[in-house]
């Protein structure tokens, strides 16, 4: 047993047999005891908070706890790799994200983990668009308009994003290279929210953000939305243009998935493809899960998330290396 | 007037049973938190989350701004009591605080962190409630200009924390920025200092290098002395205030919640510097500022009452312009959108009843943390009779445990200990600790503002003066250097010829 | 002060230089970027420089100006030497033997530097303090700690 592996059955342990004291632990079944859930974020992020949901819900189908343990650090990257190396016995899953199976691997130097090779995909549970957004003093009201507007004034105005190398970094890049080669330099923060600030106060002109972070700010004319990178229209806002009609192939959206050690058992890969399944699908959480525009996965398939990484990761090392 | 009906809407929604229920639970439980060391609001919340969301939105958010604020309140404390600070307001706390405590003052040290803190609480409320709109436009004006200025005054500000040499502080404050820039740089995504070490990427963890600095140096201090040590005096002379302490404590915290309000509205790190600007507004205008680190009650009431006010105003970009300042903003904010309320600035007219009460319900909050938290002193002062030779072990343990739950990694516990005997080292040295920890903080704070302002400007200087926050700010920060340093430099002369003599 | 000994100063200087100059040393190894741009190497080359700088002058005025006198106390070479030990000690018996062996470890090599050891308070207070430890950190704040070495699974 590994050391994170020791430590949630340690303490998980312990804290469930307090609470149902009378319980003995199955043998052979899965899961036989509570099951370390991985997020390689702080708590409190919206990731986190979706996870703690998310696990409250799989625990409901799994008949033991699912417990978070929060373990942040290097976009995720500290994360994955202890997954990567604890035993494949199902009692060890992540919430995997563009952050922990992309980027993360793609410009990571010290990184110890293989986000294809190392792992169990089991399900993808969400989908988000980024945004492209401007200060409303911008003078552009579509993405065609801001185009031009970058190439009447090169190397003049900025873009913001939460974080250099990272998925919304990357999109505006993509956005850059697909719109022709366009000049807009990049300003990179610790988050969303410093950048947020600065685009409302009108510092930055134009930000990627996921939709479901800046739509308050629209619905307060604090931005404006140019266009969500979703490849079609959002059902819950159809209003929103996308991206690709105007820039072909700008198409871009953050992932949350839940994952293994490599080598899980068929079976028990099976039975939490379903059991994600069931918790992503609870009536409740799809609905606050898009009053934050994030877009539960509901129909999807077990191979489904190994394809969407593989791609992801295909897709962005162009531009990762055009970067550096 | 609009502001009353407001505050008596407020006070409706705060009044209800289950409302000032959650309020008392959210502030016993932050004040448990604080106590514990390492262990902070933000975690707490975090955990709490998923219970919050069976609870009306408003009950919600009432009972995890009560955990936030009594987490500071709790964190005093640790600080006064142990010299442990768990978060970066409490350093301040622990430089006066922990003084009282070692000559028998201990009772008064946490009285007036509690009446300072409240009454500041109470200010900062109605600040919060009579402004809002308007501080808010007053948070969008600063950017990373402005930001930098202000990183620059806070500095040289904090050489004042210093009670030695000048010179020493200053490079203790040069080796705290340093040890600041440890991790990913986030301009570039390079990796600086970390030696190949994943864990350090991002960065040290405050925490690790407070609690090495002072609890384990102090232990290993104080570890082999007299065994029957308690570690305070026998003499615990009184829990409450002396009138003279009374008396300089009322305007240390009216000044205290002045500052503490105006930098607390700030998002980009103004609220950690309100106990540091309080401290050092004390610390000059005193008439004995060789008083400051040898238990100066102005320097616990001041630093404390700015930290709470701060704390309080904090919520002013959150609320209306759903800007988080912090880490636990930021999760009240995803509280508030889970439960379907978007922040941004339609929260005061399409969910009154949210915003005035969540406002009148921190007065609430303030009020019982008052209530609850000084009949507790006498157990706390009851608490430092226990031996020497018992209390440090607990003291090294809770750090322990504190250390490892920030990451749940075994990692912080080899930084703080490391750090524990650079900080014995430093201590021999007459290097002083807090003006390293104050520019640990500012120092990632401080070359991302800059480097954004000149990315921003397009790699022009003039920038810094040609906003005029900036430029007053700049003015003022050369000002105080030679404020300090002239003295400073006289004093040096006056010690060399009294050593000669 | 006499030369006879390093003096507080003396040593503080020379640790400031050294790390300033290390950081300038590293810090150049990083890219230094341009004014609008700035690379991750400006700062902590400026930065490096100003502290080396500080520690030379510290150095240079200890030498010919009045001095901080370090305590008069001794140098406790057990203390930190035991209470180090019992940090560190206990951050790797938490991994490999659980909290009850990491606690029993903490206070006993702790509690050796103190210069009174009573095997039975010693003993008294490792069962208080890992009972508050259970009650709090594992039951009350669900931290992952695992309490009992990893026994095998026939037990």
């Amino acid at each position: 047993m590994n050391r994170r592996q020791f430590l949630a059955a340690g303490g998980a342990a312990v804290a469930y047999t307090m609470t149902v004291p009378g319980m003995a632990l199955a043998q052979g079944a899965y899961p036989s005891r509570p099951v370390q859930f991985v997020v390689g974020f702080a708590p409190g992020g919206n990731s986190d908070v979706i996870a703690r949901r998310f696990a409250d819900l799989l625990s409901k189908q799994l008949g033991q706890p699912v417990v978070v343990d929060n373990t942040p650090g290097a976009g995720g990257a500290i994360a994955s790799g202890e997954v990567a190396r604890a035993s494949a016995d199902g009692h060890t899953l992540q919430l995997a994200s563009a952050s922990t199976h992309v980027t993360a691997p793609l410009t990571g130097k010290d990184v110890s983990f293989d986000p294809i090779k190392d792992f169990t995909h089991i399900r993808l549970l969400t989908l988000q668009p980024w945004a492209i957004v401007v200060n409303p003093q911008v003078p552009a009201n579509t993405l065609a308009e801001m185009i031009d507007l970058i190439k009447a004034k090169p190397n003049e105005l900025f873009y913001g994003s939460g974080g250099v190398g990272g998925l919304a970094h990357l999109t505006g890049e993509l956005f850059k290279k697909l719109a022709g080669g366009l000049q807009i330099e990049h300003v990179g923060y610790q988050g969303g929210a410093p950048a947020l600030q600065d685009i409302v106060a009108g510092r930055l002109q134009m930000m990627v953000e996921v939709i479901g972070a800046v739509l308050p700010y629209q619905k307060s004319g604090q931005l404006k939305i140019l266009a969500v990178c979703s490849e079609k229209k959002l059902a819950s806002h159809p209003d929103l243009a996308v991206a690709a009609d105007t820039v072909p192939g700008l198409v871009s959206e953050t992932f949350l998935g839940i994952s293994a050690p490599k080598g899980l058992q068929d079976d028990i890969r099976a039975k939490l493809f379903e059991a994600a399944g069931a918790a992503i699908s609870d009536k409740k959480f799809m609905e606050e899960l898009q009053a934050v525009a994030t877009n539960p996965v509901t129909e999807t398939t077990p191979d489904a998330m190994t394809m969407h990484i593989e791609n992801e990761l295909a897709k962005w090392k162009p531009i990762v290396e055009s970067l550096s | 007037m609009d502001l009353i009906a407001h505050l008596s809407l407020g006070f409706m929604t705060a009044v209800s049973p289950a409302n000032l229920f959650y309020c008392l639970i959210g502030a016993v439980l932050g004040t448990a938190i604080g106590v514990l060391p390492g262990l902070g609001p933000l975690a707490t919340i975090a955990m709490l989350l998923p219970i919050t969301f069976q609870l009306e939105p408003v009950s919600a958010l009432i009972m995890l701004s009560g955990i936030y604020y009594g987490a500071s309140y709790g964190g005093s404390t640790t600080s006064i009591l142990v010299n442990i600070p768990g978060e970066v307001a409490s350093v301040v706390t622990c430089l006066d605080g922990h003084q009282m405590a070692k000559q028998g003052r201990a009772g008064a040290a946490l009285a007036i962190s509690a009446i300072g803190s409240f009454v500041a609480g109470s200010v900062a409320t109605l600040i919060v409630a009579a402004f809002a709109p308007v501080l808010a436009r007053v948070a969008l004006t600063f950017g990373p200009t402005e930001y930098f200025s202000l990183m620059v005054l806070g500095l040289i500000a904090s050489i004042i924390l210093a009670q030695g040499s000048i010179l020493k502080a200053l490079a203790m404050i040069v080796l705290g920025l340093l040890l600041g820039l440890v991790g990913t740089d986030p301009g570039s995504g390079a990796q600086r200092f970390t030696f190949g070490v994943l864990r350090l990427s991002d960065g040290i963890e405050f925490v690790a290098l407070a609690m090495g600095f002072f609890a384990f140096t102090d232990v290993i201090v104080g570890a082999n002395k007299n065994s029957n040590r308690q570690l305070v005096t026998e003499k615990v002379k009184g829990l409450w205030l002396t009138k003279d302490e009374v008396k300089a404590s009322v305007p240390a915290i009216a000044r205290g919640t002045i500052a503490g309000s105006l930098l607390g509205i700030l998002p980009g790190g103004g609220g950690m510097l309100a106990s540091f600007a309080s401290y050092m507004i004390e610390k000059r205008i005193s008439k004995h500022p060789e008083r400051f680190g040898k238990g100066a009650i102005e320097g616990v009431a001041g630093p404390e009452s700015a930290n709470n006010a701060g704390a309080q105003t904090a919520f002013i970009p959150m609320l209306t312009l759903g800007i988080p300042s912090n880490g636990t903003m930021a999760l009240m904010i995803g509280a508030m959108m889970i439960h379907g309320i978007q922040p941004g600035p339609q929260v005061m007219t399409t969910e009154p009843a949210l915003f005035w009460g969540l406002i009148v319900s921190m007065w609430f909050g303030n009020l019982m943390l008052l209530v609850f938290n000084l009949p507790l002193i006498s157990i706390w002062v009851w608490l430092l009779r226990v031996r020497y030779n018992v209390l440090f072990p607990a003291i090294l343990l809770f750090c322990c445990i504190g250390l490892f739950g920030i990451k749940n990694s075994v990692f912080q516990i080899y930084l703080g200990a490391a750090f524990g005997v650079l900080g014995y080292f430093f201590y021999r040295w007459r290097c002083e600790a807090a003006p390293m920890l104050l520019g640990f903080i500012l120092g990632p704070m401080m070359e991302e503002n800059l480097r954004r302002s000149m990315q921003l400007s397009h790699g022009n200087v003039s920038t810094f003066f040609t906003s005029p926050l900036s430029a007053a700010m700049l003015i003022a920060a050369g000002a105080l250097l030679i404020l300090v340093l002239l003295p400073a430099m006289r004093q040096r002369r006056g010690e060399i010829f009294e050593e000669e003599t | 002060m006499t030369g006879k000994h390093f003096s507080a100063d003396m040593k503080s200087g020379l640790f400031f230089l050294v790390v300033g100059a290390f950081a300038v040393w590293r810090g150049l190894d990083y890219d230094m970027g341009t004014a609008s741009r700035m690379g991750p190497g400006y700062f902590p080359v400026v930065l490096g420089g100003i502290l080396a700088l500080l520690g030379v002058v510290i150095f240079g005025r200890s030498l010919v100006a009045s001095d901080d006198a370090e305590p008069q106390e001794k140098f406790e070479a057990k203390s930190l030497f035991l209470i180090t030990l019992a940090v560190v000690g206990f951050a790797v018996a938490l991994m490999k033997f659980g909290l009850a062996v990491a606690v029993l470890l903490l206070v006993f090599v702790a509690s050796a530097a103190s210069d009174s050891f009573s095997l039975k308070r010693v003993a008294v207070l490792t069962v208080v303090l890992l009972a508050m430890c259970v009650a709090i950190f594992i039951y009350g704040l669900n931290l992952f700690i695992p309490l009992w070495p990893d026994l095998p699974s026939w037990i």
